[in-house]
């Protein structure tokens, strides 16, 4: 029976053997179950209604099992939160606990560190410091002491393979890990690492081992690194007729993984953390002009970069008729919900009227969908401040990152500064931008 | 004598019975003289007495109001919305709050909660796919006695039908005023997407009555919760995500994740959240059980708003447009009009080819929907059959 086991693990399906694959063929959900009449049901799937009810009644007994445990918080205002039932399975039920950056800034600007129970993406730019995050995390969360025993890592790697060099060195070189006794110290050695090549194995190997690897080692925090490299091989555009087809199936499944991975976290109470590549987002046709310029400037309109709508560009931007606007306008454009618009805002890039260069996350909207937290890492470049010769091209100096909550379920979105060292990646609060206006 | 008739259920109050009028001779002088006075409370009962006793539907209603003392809305806090909708979101029906994700659609469900609670009203939080962190949850002013948040565990659609349709007995608890369901594109995603796959040997009527499931049970959905507001005095908060959908003569453009013409005829108010430079925004696309006339941009009211420090929803000041909390002001931009050349319409929806459950070429499936006998061999014929011919056939 189609999703009977993922909903209700421990269910037994003995009883019901001879009625489920014929359930299964006619395509019958459980809550298909639920909201049709047993008599339909039955007819449908030429199974006895009979069968079919015992099948119900055992299912809706199985689900109120779940539903038994509501928590209650601060009754009365007092202050006391009383627990109604505790919550059963997971590793340590649902205590909610934080993988530190090993930063006091970084970890203040993510409310306490990466959270657990909860799918979190960071996503930027070709060496942006993705990596560098990871690998610090994956030392973080092995101080994380439970029952006397650290939590320990899995890394799943989708191109290169983990930096173990870079791991010893952040040991050695980071003032918090390496001033800790052989002891207390992370090791190398509580980190799992695995490579996959392809979606199948990634599916496969997501699915049915890590939950097996988590309980057996203690894991505290999964990270996949990245998530988009097993989607590009396998999705080429094909005829243009199966083109639909082919992206309607890859949403499908990255839901499905979304949901898979939703669910490791949540249920095993661990931080899952991915990394994803970015794409470069070309500006549509109509642009937004501040209003602090004396005069339209119209940036050359492009072709959208994605490939689903074909609209003709305009070549300059209609100026608004003044007589017709209001004093105070909240919106900048007569279209909000465009998808280009909303995407300046939650994808990390764009949410600065006037920024060039934009970037979108890779797998859309329907990844983004998944997840619970996006941090981009953005950097733009210093150029040398000195006299250029005309055509001469300027000199970059140095980098500068930020760290850029994009949306969060669990703290305020904002930007940080930080930079990349021997030690891992540290803060810099000199440049913590103060347009965090949400915190 | 009339004879005492039970109290109609739920209305809570009795009604007395007044024997009809000597001097009226028959029921319909009865019944013509309750037309004529309005305003009369007493139920008259015509001599011929095989007729039951009318209420006007104005009484009825007053008697269901009193009983259930209360408000009938409860605001957001965010005015600009509130007055849009009528005061707050309304008490036995359903609001629908979709969009982008991280635009600020659980901040806004956050301050209502805060908001249920006053002064003494219990706020049940399903916890679907992603958990509030502790410093989100509300906490109520403290002396309010019933006041409790209360999440409470629904991580797939069969727990959340489960929970509505077959309610174990702590659901709902004692003194609700708020049901709040996050996430529900989630829940719909992973059993009915969509776009959905199927395996390879099934048969084509197969896969359309699967994929028109999606919407069925989003009616059945509705139909539940609209029941659940209703019938415990509650208002219901739905958030749902967000989908692109090609709109004609537009770039793509964002669409509200679930839809389906039963849920949104079965939703009463619809705001869609999202954001631009500087601000968030909630639009107002269904108020008070009617679809919004489309403004300016294209979305009837739209009202400013942002997140405070423990994610919970603030208004802005609407005449200087700062945000009350000392934040970012809001830039000033022209507005350019977007490269269409008019404002989207909204069309009546029709429902697409894949919600409409196809049973015309399944065999086996009664189109009388079970009243027939299973094993009745003799087809039902609608009309048509006269007398001699019914005589003949042998209805069992």
């Amino acid at each position: 029976m189609t999703g009977l086991l993922a909903t209700l693990p421990d269910f037994d399906l003995q009883p019901y053997s001879h009625i489920l694959p014929s359930l299964e063929k006619a395509l019958v959900s459980i809550s298909d179950l639920l909201t049709l009449e047993t008599l339909d049901v039955a007819k449908r799937a030429q199974v006895p209604a009979g069968e079919v009810r015992k099948l119900i009644e055992a299912v809706i007994d199985a689900l109120r099992g779940g539903l038994q445990s509501p928590t209650v918080h601060d009754v009365g205002g007092t202050g006391v939160r009383v627990e109604a039932e505790e919550r059963e399975g997971g590793a340590d039920g649902a205590r909610p606990w934080t993988i530190s950056t090993l930063d006091e800034s970084l970890d203040e600007a993510l409310n306490g560190g990466v959270h657990a129970g909860y799918l979190t993406e960071i996503t930027g730019e070709s060496a942006a410091g993705k990596t560098q995050f990871l690998l610090t995390l994956l030392l973080s969360v092995q101080l994380e002491i439970v029952d006397g025993k650290p939590k320990s890592a899995l890394y799943i790697s989708t191109e290169a393979p983990l930096q173990t060099t870079r791991l010893t060195q952040l040991l050695t070189h980071h003032p918090r890990l390496s001033t800790l006794s052989s002891t207390d110290a992370p090791s190398l050695s509580r980190i799992q690492s695995t490579h996959i090549h392809d979606l199948e194995a990634q599916e496969h190997i997501l699915r049915y081992q890590v939950p097996v690897l988590i309980t057996r080692h203690n894991v505290g925090l999964v990270v996949v690194d990245s998530i988009a490299a097993n989607y590009r091989a396998e999705f080429d555009k094909g005829s243009a007729g199966k083109a639909a087809q082919t992206l309607s199936k890859r949403s499908a499944q990255i839901s499905q993984l979304g949901a898979l991975l939703r669910g490791i976290a949540k249920d095993f109470n661990v931080a899952v953390v991915v990394a994803n590549q970015v794409a470069d987002r070309f500006e549509p046709a109509a642009q937004i002009v501040s209003v602090s310029q004396s005069t339209q400037r119209s940036r050359p309109g492009s072709p959208l970069s994605n490939a689903n709508a074909s609209t003709a560009p305009f070549s300059s931007a209609q100026p608004a008729n003044p007589s017709t606007q209001p004093q105070f306008t909240l919106l900048s454009t007569t279209d909000p919900l465009a998808l280009d618009h909303q995407q300046r805002f939650f994808t990390g890039w764009g949410d600065h009227a006037n920024t060039t260069n934009m970037k979108t996350p890779s797998l859309g909207l329907t990844w983004t969908n998944q997840l619970a937290t996006r941090i981009a890492l953005l950097r733009e470049p210093v150029y040398e401040e000195r006299h250029y010769t005309p055509g001469e091209d300027r000199n970059v100096s140095e980098w500068r990152r930020t760290m850029k909550v994009v949306v969060s379920a669990w703290c305020a979105a904002g930007e940080t500064g930080y930079e990349i060292w021997q030690g891992g990646v540290r803060g810099i609060a000199s440049k913590t931008d103060t347009q965090a206006n949400e915190s | 004598m009339p004879k005492a008739l039970p109290s109609a259920a739920g209305l809570g109050t009795d009604f007395t019975f007044v024997e009809a009028d000597a001097s009226q001779q028959n029921g319909m002088a009865a019944v013509i003289d309750l037309a004529s006075t309005p305003n009369s409370t007493a139920l008259k009962l015509p001599s011929s007495s095989h007729r039951l006793p009318s209420v006007s539907a104005a009484e009825a209603f007053q008697a269901l109001s009193d009983a259930n003392s209360g408000p009938s809305v409860i605001p957001t806090g965010i005015h600009g919305l509130d007055d849009a909708l009528g005061g707050g979101i309304e008490v036995g029906k359903v609001t629908e709050l979709w969009g982008p994700i991280g635009a600020g659609k659980t901040a806004i469900a956050l301050a209502t909660a805060t908001h249920a609670m006053e002064p003494s009203g219990t706020v049940v939080w399903l916890d679907t796919s992603t958990p509030l962190v502790p410093r989100r949850l509300p906490t109520p002013s403290p002396g309010s006695t019933n006041a409790a948040f209360i999440t409470m565990p629904s991580p797939t659609l069969p727990h959340l039908l489960a929970l509505l349709l077959h309610p174990p007995s702590t659901f709902p608890p004692p003194h609700i005023t708020l049901l709040v369901l996050p996430n529900l594109h989630h829940l719909l995603e992973s059993s009915h997407p969509r776009n959905p796959t199927f395996p390879a040997a099934t048969p084509v009527a197969t896969q359309k009555w699967a994929a028109s499931r999606r919407y069925a049970i989003l009616g059945t959905l509705i139909t539940a919760l609209n029941r659940v507001a209703v019938m415990h005095n509650i208002a219901v908060l739905a958030i749902t995500g967000c989908a692109t959908r090609q709109r004609p003569g537009m770039p793509l453009g964002l669409v509200p994740g679930v839809g389906g013409g039963e849920w949104e005829a079965g939703v009463w108010n619809r705001v869609v959240v999202y954001r631009d430079f500087g601000v968030r925004v909630a639009g107002v696309q269904k108020g008070r059980g009617s679809a919004v006339a489309a403004g300016m941009h294209g979305l009837g009211t739209v009202a400013g708003f942002t997140v405070d420090g423990s994610g919970g929803a603030v208004p802005l000041e609407a005449s200087t447009g700062e945000p009350s909390e000392g934040g970012a002001k809001v830039p000033g931009v022209t507005l350019h009009p977007s490269p269409v050349r008019g404002l989207p319409i909204a069309l009546p929806r029709k429902r697409a080819f894949d919600e409409i459950a196809d049973s015309d070429d399944e065999e086996g499936v009664d189109e009388y929907g079970g009243w027939a006998d299973v094993e009745d061999d003799v087809a039902l014929v609608a009309d048509a059959v006269d007398s001699t011919a019914a005589a003949a056939i042998d209805l069992t």
